[in-house]
């Protein structure tokens, strides 16, 4: 049997984490979750994830801060994991801008988690 | 019924697949007036500057949730959903505030049938508050495709202790005058209801940020005790048993 993949959550909402962690442990996959983005560079830093679900909107450092960091990383594996960006703000970017700022996708809040899940396969290439 | 001259009825189509652009100006272009939209961004402007008579929506489009129709509140046209991955049955897209759907790939025929069907509906009532539920089973029982009961319980507890506390801090952010701390905390709660299928909750939360955007915030005031109140009564929803066997 593969080894379960490994998500890592960047989100300040504890609703959002505990519904998305359902999910995800669902479809078998492992998550960690961070509240902000210093922490989700912290929790990068000592393990290994295949994917980063990243709220665009979270305190001490944003989502879009936080990809720029890892993408500019002199970590060549940690550099290029795939980065879903997660945002409610309707009018703020489309998903072009979103691939430029270094996001392989984006995903709309409120959350629909067909839709969420469909996007982490489809990043992941399952 | 008003009978209306079909080419004077102008659809916007948010769509970013160029082939289903095209697929749509090819068959639709030859009756109806079109404009399309290739992002949420340009939906809002074309909303403005073209008043289409309709608008047909992918639901891919800029990750965009099934939900997002609801976020213009003065919509009164048909909206009609598309997807090529996923099927909305009548009672979900009514729910969503959709008119119709169309799956893709749908033959010329079956779309022709269902953006006339859309055109002869009474104008889509204005969305308020009271026509909405407090907890929006369709979108609870989405989630308990993936969730037990007893989690889906849990969440909407801790989504009520959350609510509280942000409703506290952003009436901190309105005592500061700080207008991006206010934006952000009803950020979180719209994200979080809207996720949850708390709609009415959903609904005050947009409306607010909606009026902090166009530096309204003194208005926002009148929400808060709204919001309370409908933050009890989802509280008071909750207690009900079994309300999550659906």
């Amino acid at each position: 049997m593969s080894h379960p993949k490994k998500i890592l959550v960047g989100e300040d909402s504890s609703v959002i984490i505990n519904l998305t962690r359902n999910v995800l442990a669902f479809e078998n996959y492992e998550i960690q979750a961070a509240k902000n983005g210093k922490q989700v560079l912290e929790l990068l830093e000592k393990g290994d994830f295949d994917l980063i679900l990243m709220d665009i909107s979270m305190p001490v450092m944003d989502g879009i801060e936080c990809t720029k960091q890892i993408r500019n990383s002199d970590d060549e594996v940690k550099s290029k994991i795939p980065i879903i960006a997660v945002s409610g703000n309707l009018k703020n970017f489309t998903k072009e801008e979103y691939r430029t700022m270094g996001f392989n996708d984006f995903l709309q809040k409120p959350l629909n988690y067909d839709i969420l899940l469909a996007t982490v396969k489809n990043t992941l290439k399952e | 019924m008003q009978n209306r001259k079909k080419s004077a009825n102008k659809i916007l189509i948010i769509e970013d697949v160029m082939l289903h652009q095209k697929i749509f100006q090819n068959l639709l272009g030859k009756f109806y007036t079109l404009k399309i939209a290739n992002s949420l961004a340009e939906t809002s402007e074309f909303l403005i500057s073209d008043s289409p008579d309709m608008m047909i929506m992918d639901l891919h489009i800029d990750g965009y949730d099934g939900r997002s129709c609801l976020e213009y509140p003065n919509l009164t046209i048909p909206v009609l959903a598309t997807s090529s991955t996923i099927t909305l049955r009548p009672d979900q897209y009514k729910e969503l505030g959709f008119s119709g759907f169309i799956k893709k790939p749908a033959s010329a025929k079956e779309i022709l049938k269902i953006v006339a069907e859309a055109f002869e509906m009474p104008p889509q009532q204005l969305l308020s508050k009271e026509n909405l539920p407090i907890i929006n089973l369709g979108i609870v029982k989405d989630l308990l495709k993936y969730n037990s009961s007893e989690k889906i319980m849990e969440v909407f507890q801790t989504f009520i202790h959350e609510a509280r506390t942000i409703l506290s801090e952003a009436k901190e952010a309105l005592i500061e005058h700080n207008q991006q701390k206010f934006a952000d905390k009803l950020h979180t709660l719209k994200g979080n209801s809207g996720t949850l299928g708390a709609d009415r909750i959903h609904h005050l939360a947009s409306s607010a940020q909606e009026l902090a955007r166009n530096h309204r915030l003194n208005e926002t005031k009148d929400l808060f005790p709204e919001l309370e109140r409908e933050i009890q009564a989802l509280e008071i929803t909750l207690i009900t048993p079994q309300i999550f066997e659906i």
